[in-house]
């Protein structure tokens, strides 16, 4: 622990005096045998994960910055084993955003990690251009979710009452001339905008500093978003190993998260976020998974 | 912040990025007195390049009634209101521009439009300043007046929307000052929609990213002018190049009219983006209102262009408007025409200053029948 407070205050004094306040509680990743990649959130397996609340604090180093606070906490339970690990991340909302439209945003999630193993980089992103170090995300948004499931289909998504004599785009799907027209006019999908592909709804990114998150060449983590009763609940599960941003379980680990609440209008920079938090991977009954102190990743 | 000097308000002032011009700068003039709202310009824009899902509300050309009319609503009123009042002192702007007035955690002032705000594109369509009372007359001056603005995006030299995207994901091109939002890094934040005061930036739902007036690059690469210049019945528009004023080329159409004759002008220069779409004034329209939309030439300007007709160079340039599919780089006035060029010089159109006057007889002495039009 002693080693851990040496690395948070470290960490305070190398990030800006901004940083919200860390916590010394450990996220305590729990063993699970068995698939977590497709993990639900009803599987019996969460019950014996342990819950960890965490305290978001607003971005402010970069701009723009969000004007008030969004979501302050999330409550944390994970479960691991040799292949995966799964993260269900819980927070109260009482508004669900379900889309991104004009001057409206989509609610999200994100899950940084260190991108190569040393020193640890600013959680913010990885750093300022220039002196940044590598970090991974895995971000789930409820507009990716929608877009996934087939619910954004046109302008009848966000305006459903919209009228008009003939739309090419509610013609057949194989007509020829919507074909032409989806083929002519959709942009970011011809510049091949990974946003416009319309993939899952957890998408892994990297960056190297502010202004620079892009989606990674690698696409492995998995997850879903279900919002009840003014409370999201998300699940980001991801592999172990991985080319950029593998994990070490023999270790403690770290994590950074952060909210974006798209009624509170926050996107990109605009958002609530966390610093590195420690995972701690709770070694299995046969020994498996270790709590060395953290030397370097 | 940097320092870059803005031309326009004629001093420094405080941009996001340093300043650097473009090799040359894509410039437009638009006047406003031959424009009837047609809409023309709108239907070629939006036929060619805002066909897809998630951009039926986008107009990238627009044109509205003014002093009422506005898409996205009250778009230059909400900006000029967060702005606040700012002086002129000659021609130097003393009042604050948008990157001077950015909140402490923004990089640029700006406010962000509902869908509601772009639901309305014709409202104040044809609506005058005032109330017309009951009796009134045409006396030779109209007592009320409206006007119609055009509108694309401005291709700024100090773009609102390149200095707020968080992820420089639009971009200024060097070769032409064109500017881009690149549809392979956007990421849809719409902080360039929150930022452009002119409201030319659109966000696209569908596709997730946001969307803009491209001037119709791959025309301009040919040599030739956007679509909504080319479908103008009104002759209204002439696209070319301006220059700084330190590098003024005296047989530029633009340089000529911009800074030499003065007689075209940016739209609120004072918000301090050095737009480059010049608009010849309406004639008919209060000083206070021209002066507060186009800076304190705007007086000057349409005196001078009430003067046109009797100078030969002004009303030249003006009847090469719409009168060619070319870039028109520079001109020349030989005898009674005007002649337009192109980058290399070589000559794309030739206009008689003047229209010839041909009067034939009342009667038709061949057909034997008289003519009901005689010139």
């Amino acid at each position: 622990m002693k080693r851990i407070g040496s690395i948070m205050l470290l960490m305070a004094l190398t990030s800006c005096g901004n940083e919200p306040p860390v916590s010394l509680d450990r996220i305590k990743a729990t063993y699970a045998e068995g698939d977590l990649r497709g993990i639900t959130m009803e599987d019996p397996r969460w019950k014996a994960a342990v819950e960890t609340p965490i305290t978001l604090a607003k971005q402010l180093i970069a701009l723009p910055k969000s004007e008030n606070d969004g979501v302050t906490e999330i409550r944390i339970k994970a479960l691991y084993n040799e292949s995966w690990t799964a993260f269900l991340l819980t927070w109260d909302d009482p508004t669900p955003d379900h889309l991104a439209r004009i001057g409206k945003y989509s609610d999200s999630i994100a899950i940084q990690f260190p991108g190569v193993p040393g020193d640890l980089p600013d959680s913010a992103m990885g750093g300022a251009p220039g002196s940044a170090r590598p970090v991974v995300i895995h971000q789930w948004k409820a507009v990716w979710q929608e877009a996934e499931a087939g619910n954004i289909e046109g302008i009848r998504t966000f305006y459903p009452n919209t009228w008009s004599d003939i739309y090419i785009f509610e013609m057949a799907k194989d007509d020829t001339a919507r074909a032409v027209m989806e083929r002519t006019f959709t942009t970011s999908v011809a510049a091949e905008n990974p946003l416009a592909h319309h993939g899952t709804a957890v998408r892994d990114l990297e960056s190297v500093g502010f202004g620079s998150v892009e989606f990674a060449a690698e696409q492995t983590s998995a997850g879903y978003g279900q919002w009840e009763n003014g409370q999201w609940r998300v699940i980001i599960s991801r592999p172990i190993a991985r080319d950029r941003g593998a994990l070490d379980t023999s270790r403690l680990f770290y994590a950074a998260f952060a909210v974006w609440d798209g009624s509170r209008l926050e996107v990109g920079a605009r958002k609530m976020q966390s610093s590195w938090f420690p995972i701690q991977f709770v070694k299995k009954p046969d020994g498996a998974g270790a709590q060395r102190p953290h030397g370097s990743h | 912040m940097a320092k870059v000097f803005n031309w326009q308000i004629n001093r420094e002032t405080d941009y996001w990025y340093t300043g650097v011009r473009p090799q040359r700068q894509f410039g437009a003039i638009f006047d406003i007195n031959k424009c009837i709202a047609c809409q023309t310009c709108t239907v070629a824009c939006k036929t060619t390049w805002t066909g897809g899902r998630g951009q039926e509300y986008m107009f990238w050309n627009n044109v509205e009634s003014k002093p009422f009319g506005c898409y996205p609503i009250m778009w230059d009123v909400r900006i000029l209101d967060m702005l606040g009042a700012g002086a002129w002192n000659g021609a130097t702007y003393a009042g604050r521009t948008i990157f001077e007035s950015a909140p402490v955690r923004q990089r640029v002032l700006g406010w962000q439009p509902s869908d509601f705000d772009y639901a309305h594109p014709n409202i104040g369509e044809d609506e005058v300043n005032r109330p017309i009372e009951g009796g009134a007359y045409f006396t030779g001056k109209h007592a009320a007046w409206m006007f119609y603005l055009a509108r694309i995006c401005n291709h700024c030299t100090y773009p609102a929307c390149l200095a707020a995207c968080p992820r420089g994901a639009i971009y200024k091109r060097k070769e032409d000052g064109i500017v881009l939002v690149n549809q392979k890094h956007c990421r849809g934040y719409q902080e360039c929609v929150k930022a452009c005061p002119y409201k030319k930036v659109f966000y696209n739902a569908v596709e997730g990213v946001s969307q803009k007036c491209i001037a119709c690059y791959p025309a301009i690469e040919r040599r030739e002018q956007p679509q909504c210049f080319m479908a103008c019945i009104g002759k209204i528009r002439m696209q070319g190049w301006i220059n700084p004023p330190e590098r003024i080329v005296e047989d530029n159409p633009l340089d000529y009219l911009v800074h030499i004759r003065k007689v075209a002008l940016p739209l609120f220069p004072q918000l301090g983006l050095e737009p480059n779409v010049y608009y010849i004034p309406p004639v008919h329209v209060s000083d206070a209102f021209l002066t507060q939309m186009f800076g304190p030439g705007a007086r000057k300007a349409v005196e001078t262009y009430l003067q046109a007709r009797k100078d030969k160079t002004l009303a030249g340039i003006f009847t090469l408007l719409g009168s060619t599919p070319h870039t028109v780089s520079f001109f020349k006035i030989e005898g009674d025409e005007a002649v337009g060029f192109d980058d290399d010089r070589n000559e794309t159109c030739r206009v008689p200053i003047s229209e010839p006057v041909v009067t034939r007889d009342a009667f038709d002495e061949i057909l034997q029948v008289g003519r009901h039009n005689i010139t």
